[in-house]
């Protein structure tokens, strides 16, 4: 793969349009795509790849895999984070190559559903730490209830990464921003597991978020998975992980119900 | 009959193949401790008497099966002891019996105990029957106290240790945390307006600049300026371009 | 990514659409070009239910991972393959889509040394509307570097003289080039094409077949300087 021609602005282009010539146009999205969704999505693709499952899924374009996201949360005091945090880069991947920071700001759109007064949100999210990588478009579904069993909450997750001028188009299809945080902290990989522990604040004034106040004294940590529904054995790996992780924290599911949402 | 003596055959065998390995694991032991003594370690030791501990029990095992015929009524009688060194026997015991001499007879086939132990243990099963019932009664009462006391010494003593290691390690988590923290990621609380997470020692005072490229001299005249103009322009979102 | 520029093709009816894009087909081969596959670059519109705003997604093969989702203001949102699953959830509380309503542009790709011709036939939900060509000089990624030597190329196949480059190429003669511009063009082809008169009773062209009955359907000169 090598660049096209002295006029092309960026290596990157040229590998791209090499690999294009590859795949057929519609209704193949194999391993290739990973290696053009490289460059669609402008650059560094750091954080991206490390949100994504390694277990890659053929989409085809009105059946894209509904993927379910396996997650489980506790928290833990600010004077203990740092025990956490070896202990984590014991057990995880990677552990001789330096722990990766993210510095986030989340942002949660709403709009008012005019015939049934739902509101229906999206979440944008944005590195602040590294600008060029592509925004993150989330939309998070309702955990299933009812099922006891299950050790993990169980909820549908589509994550699409866009271009910078997400806020603009959200205020434009007439989602209005509900709230927003700042998300800093440390994220590790085991597996396909993806554990985050982050400090989260609030932004004090909207638009700089220089501005931060910390929500609480406690560092939140999420254990998550995202792959196809109906993944049993997922739910043990999870388990046997938190499990490992204590008395120092305990991950468990919230109920989401109870928590008090104004 | 001859069923009988397939049974003990049988029997026999078993015996013997627990019996051989019990030996393997005494003999590696043994081998362990006097080459091995510099370096060898506690817990290794006792792993050895955990598998020989194990051992004797399968031995045991077999002995109290109900297949096991009444090994009690057969005896062993040697049938020809001489005081000359035996090849065979040497090599069928890995050389621990050299010869099977008149010394060696009551040794290995001895069926009751020592003469000694036998008198001591006469002595006291006289005793034993010399006492009447209350104090034998108040007897095995103290033993009984005893035994208690010393199984609660023991548990006590064991929940201290426990105590003692969970409180040295200070309480990493504080309950409630995770619920502010969710009701904050999810649902929007303590993140709109003036509102903040329940928690003494934060103090009220927003906002606490968090470095970034101005110096702390500037941070108040910047802040300042941002608040009129978000009190300007309230309508227009800051992200709206 | 190089330069592209989207024209239409005129044409004189909708019976001609396939023996015109056969024509294009052998002048390029005459020229050396090899073919290389097909292209497919398509629309689909929605319409927010509370605010009755458009909101146009397009999907174009040549790149395969990302979506574009264009608004009526002009703003171009650039999202990865997700997207479609997430206006699948979106529809139908959010957004309504028109059946019928879908375009598509499809055809042959050729390669022609630092080129990339691709001749579409555009069916706007089962109707066949026109033809458009794509023109794509690889090396270059500034507009006014290469648009001397795309007109060289594309007058000859199009029949027409080019004296200017398209409206929307020629606010941006100096901008870098992005995958954006390209779906902006045929969004605009697209639209042109919409208010065209729809044929009756047309079949949807099945690998260029037309079986359309006659209702002459002028098609707009190409470059609309």
């Amino acid at each position: 793969m090598q660049p096209l021609g002295p006029a092309v602005p960026s290596a990157l282009n040229g590998i791209a349009i090499a690999g294009l010539r590859l795949g057929e146009m519609r209704g193949k999205f194999e391993q290739q795509s990973s290696s053009v969704r490289i460059r669609q999505t402008l650059g560094g693709y750091r954080i991206m790849q490390a949100e994504a499952p390694i277990v890659e899924q053929p989409l085809t374009r009105k059946n894209a895999a509904n993927l379910q996201e396996y997650l489980l949360q506790g928290s833990i005091l600010d004077s203990s984070a740092d025990v956490l945090l070896n202990r984590l880069r014991g057990l995880c991947d990677n552990s001789d190559s330096p722990v990766e920071l993210f510095h986030d700001i989340e942002q949660v759109y709403t709009i008012k559903d005019q015939a049934n007064q739902a509101t229906f949100s999206l979440r944008a999210r944005n590195a602040l730490d590294n600008p060029q990588l592509p925004w993150q478009l989330r939309y998070v579904g309702q955990p299933e209830v009812g099922d006891k069993s299950r050790f993990t909450i169980c909820r549908s997750v589509i994550e699409v990464g866009t271009s910078s001028n997400l806020v603009t188009w959200l205020n434009e299809l007439g989602f209005r921003l509900d709230y927003e945080f700042v998300a800093k902290g440390h994220i590790f990989q085991k597996g396909r597991m993806k554990i985050l522990v982050q400090k989260i604040h609030r932004v004090c004034q909207s638009g700089n978020p220089e501005t931060l106040e910390p929500v609480s004294q406690s560092f939140l940590i999420e254990l998550s998975v995202l792959a196809p529904p109906s993944q049993e054995s997922l739910g043990e790996e999870m388990k046997a992980f938190a499990d490992q992780l204590r008395p120092l924290v305990e991950l468990e599911k919230v109920d989401h119900a109870r928590l008090h949402v104004s | 009959m001859e069923k009988e003596d397939k049974q003990v055959d049988q029997a026999v065998d078993a015996l013997l193949s627990r019996t051989t390995d019990l030996k393997n694991n005494i003999q590696q032991l043994i081998l362990r401790l006097e080459n091995e003594y510099e370096t060898l370690q506690w817990p290794a030791v006792l792993d050895y008497f955990a598998l020989i501990s194990g051992q004797m029990n399968n031995l045991l095992k077999v002995l109290r099966s109900d297949k096991l015929p009444k090994l009690r009524n057969r005896i062993i009688l040697p049938l020809l002891v001489s005081p000359d060194p035996d090849p065979d026997l040497q090599r069928v015991t890995d050389g621990r019996v050299p010869l099977f001499n008149h010394q060696a007879v009551p040794d290995y086939l001895r069926t009751l105990c020592d003469p000694e132990i036998e008198a001591a243990d006469q002595v006291i099963l006289n005793k034993a029957a010399q006492m009447n019932g209350d104090a034998a009664q108040k007897l095995i009462a103290a033993h009984n106290r005893i035994c208690q006391n010393a199984c609660e010494i023991i548990r006590s003593t064991r929940e201290d240790w426990d105590v003692d290691a969970t409180s040295r390690v200070a309480p990493s988590i504080m309950s409630g945390d995770t619920i502010v923290l969710l009701s904050a990621i999810c649902g929007g609380r303590y993140l709109r307006g003036p509102e903040r997470a329940p928690n003494p020692s934060l103090g009220n005072s927003c906002p606490k600049p968090m470095g970034g490229p101005m110096g702390p001299g500037k941070m108040p005249t910047a802040t300042v300026r941002t608040n009129i103009k978000s009190a300007r322009g309230m309508s227009s979102h800051p992200y709206m371009r | 990514m190089g330069v592209v520029t989207v024209h239409m093709v005129p044409c004189s009816g909708p019976e001609a659409l396939q023996s015109t894009a056969d024509n294009l087909c052998r002048m390029i081969e005459k020229l050396g070009g090899r073919r290389d596959g097909v292209f497919c670059v398509d629309c689909e519109t929605y319409q927010n239910v509370s605010m009755g705003r458009f909101q146009h997604v397009l999907h174009d093969s040549e790149h395969p991972a990302s979506v574009f989702s264009l608004l009526e203001s002009g703003l171009c949102l650039v999202a990865d393959a997700n997207f479609d699953s997430l206006m699948n959830k979106l529809n139908p509380q959010l957004f309504t889509t028109k059946i019928g309503t879908k375009v598509e542009c499809k055809g042959p790709r050729y390669q022609v040394e630092d080129f990339i011709l691709k001749i579409g036939t555009v069916t706007i939900g089962t109707s066949a509307r026109g033809l458009l060509v794509e023109c794509e000089y690889q090396p270059c990624a500034v507009t006014a570097s290469c648009w001397e030597l795309m007109r060289e190329l594309m007058e000859p196949l199009l029949g027409l003289p080019l004296n200017q480059p398209v409206q929307y190429l020629a606010l941006r003669m100096r901008e870098i080039y992005t995958p954006v511009d390209t779906i902006q063009q045929y969004m605009e082809h697209f639209n042109a094409l919409r208010k065209s008169n729809p044929i009756q009773g047309a079949q949807a062209p099945v690998s260029g077949q037309i079986g359309s009955q006659a209702n002459p359907n002028a098609q707009t000169p190409v470059s609309r300087a």
